[in-house]
This record gives structure tokens, sequence and C-alpha cells, in this order.
């Protein structure tokens, strides 16, 4: 890519990727705390939990970019 | 379900609250920072792009619920925790608090120093308000001689 082009963002395109960062972030916590839950140590969200949430939130945020709704990964692999 | 063994991490855990919040936060900080963007000319310089950050941190700030005077102390606390000497509540600094005044009321006083007082003025207020400014010492005595009663009238 020349050096010379100066690149605009469409302020849609940048909002987008915004809304798409706090969907996954605000999923994976949920997820997450959901696991804990479940766990030995339901007071104690750990780093596995984070991962094992982040699978799942992001097919759901596969879904959402694709479809431009906020579809609920499991319900749709159901 | 496979879980870690917390004990020892518990000391570098956050709270769940402060989570929750700190991500609405760079969300709407985040958004706040795109609007502002679109006032930059064409090809901004640093410090315009660093005004714009400052002025999308600021919104945010007061869409999350802090006042105006809240920023400014804290900004002006955190300055002064930056410079080498104490901000253990003092008569210096009582006396310094006081010459500020003096230059707000006759309208002299510097950017840096409004930000100087309003530090101060932090400062005193939580040392106003900390534990050992308040009579807790009669309190204290009240309940050990409350404790003691409640023992007596126990039976044996």
């Amino acid at each position: 890519m020349s050096e010379n082009i100066k690149l605009r963002i469409d302020i849609e395109a940048a909002k987008a990727l915004i809304q798409w960062k706090a969907q996954f972030a605000d999923e994976v916590c949920e997820r997450a705390k959901e696991l804990a839950i479940q766990s030995d140590q339901p007071d104690y969200v750990t780093l596995l939990h984070y991962k094992q949430a982040a699978e799942i939130a992001l097919q759901s945020l596969s879904n959402t970019i694709r479809n431009g709704d906020t579809t609920d990964a499991e319900r749709n692999a159901a | 379900m496979p879980s870690e063994t917390p004990p020892e991490s518990f000391r570098k855990s956050i709270p769940e609250s402060a989570d929750d919040w700190i991500r609405l936060f760079i969300k709407h900080l985040e958004f706040n920072l795109a609007d502002a963007s679109l006032s930059l000319p064409a090809n901004p310089s640093y410090p315009e792009i660093q005004e714009t950050s400052i002025r999308a941190i600021f919104q945010t700030l007061l869409d999350s619920g802090t006042n105006t005077e809240s920023i400014l102390e804290t900004m002006g606390q955190i300055l002064l925790q930056q410079k080498p000497r104490s901000t253990n509540w003092n008569s210096k600094l009582n006396q310094r608090r006081f010459v500020l005044i003096d230059k707000q009321i006759q309208e002299t006083i510097t950017t840096d120093e409004i930000f100087e007082l309003a530090g101060l003025t932090n400062l005193m207020r939580k040392h106003v308000d900390s534990e050992e400014n308040l009579p807790m010492h009669g309190a204290k005595e009240l309940h050990r001689k409350l404790l003691e009663l409640d023992n007596k009238d126990k039976p044996l």
C-alpha cells in the first residue's frame, strides 16, 4: 500500500467495530460467570472460563456480523 | 467442569462490578472518540488527536455520572501526588490552600493552580472525613461497655 494514500474510515464501520468488540466482551463475561457458577469455585471467574466462553461468543459474534443482529449461537446450533 | 485453584490468584483479581463498569466505560469512550474524531481535519496532528481524546475522556466521565468538580479534584490530587512532597494533610498544605483561595478570589490564579487547589480541597475533604477525625473514641468506649454488660448477663 502506498504511504501517500490517506485512508478514511467510515464512521458507520468504526462504530460497528466498537459494538462488536463490546458485544463479544459482554458475552464472554456473562457466559464465563455462568461457567464459574457451575464450578467448584462459584465466586471466581478464571482464564479457563473466559477461554471456554470466548469460543461460544465467537460464534455468536460471527452470526451478528453476518446477519446484523445478536443471534444466540447456541440457539442457532440447536 | 475443569477448574483452576484460585487462593493465591485471589489477591490479583478484580471485583465484578469494576470489570462491568470498565467495559461499559470503554465502550462509551470509544463511541465518544469516534464522534469527536469526525471534527478532526483531514491530516490531524498528534496534539489535535490528543486534545480530541482528552475531550472524549472528559465527556465519557460526565456521561458516567462523574461530576465536573469530582473530575477536577481527582486530577488535581493525581498531579499533587506526582510531586515529590507529602500528600498527608498538614498545616503547610492547609496554608497553601488558603494562598490559592486568595488568588482565586483575586482572579490571579493560573490553570495549574486551579488543579492544585482542587487537589488540595480533595485531600482536605478526605482528611476531614477520615476515621481519625470522627468522634470514635466515645463510641468505641460505649461499645466496649455494652459488650461487658452483655457478657455479665449471659448464664454461666
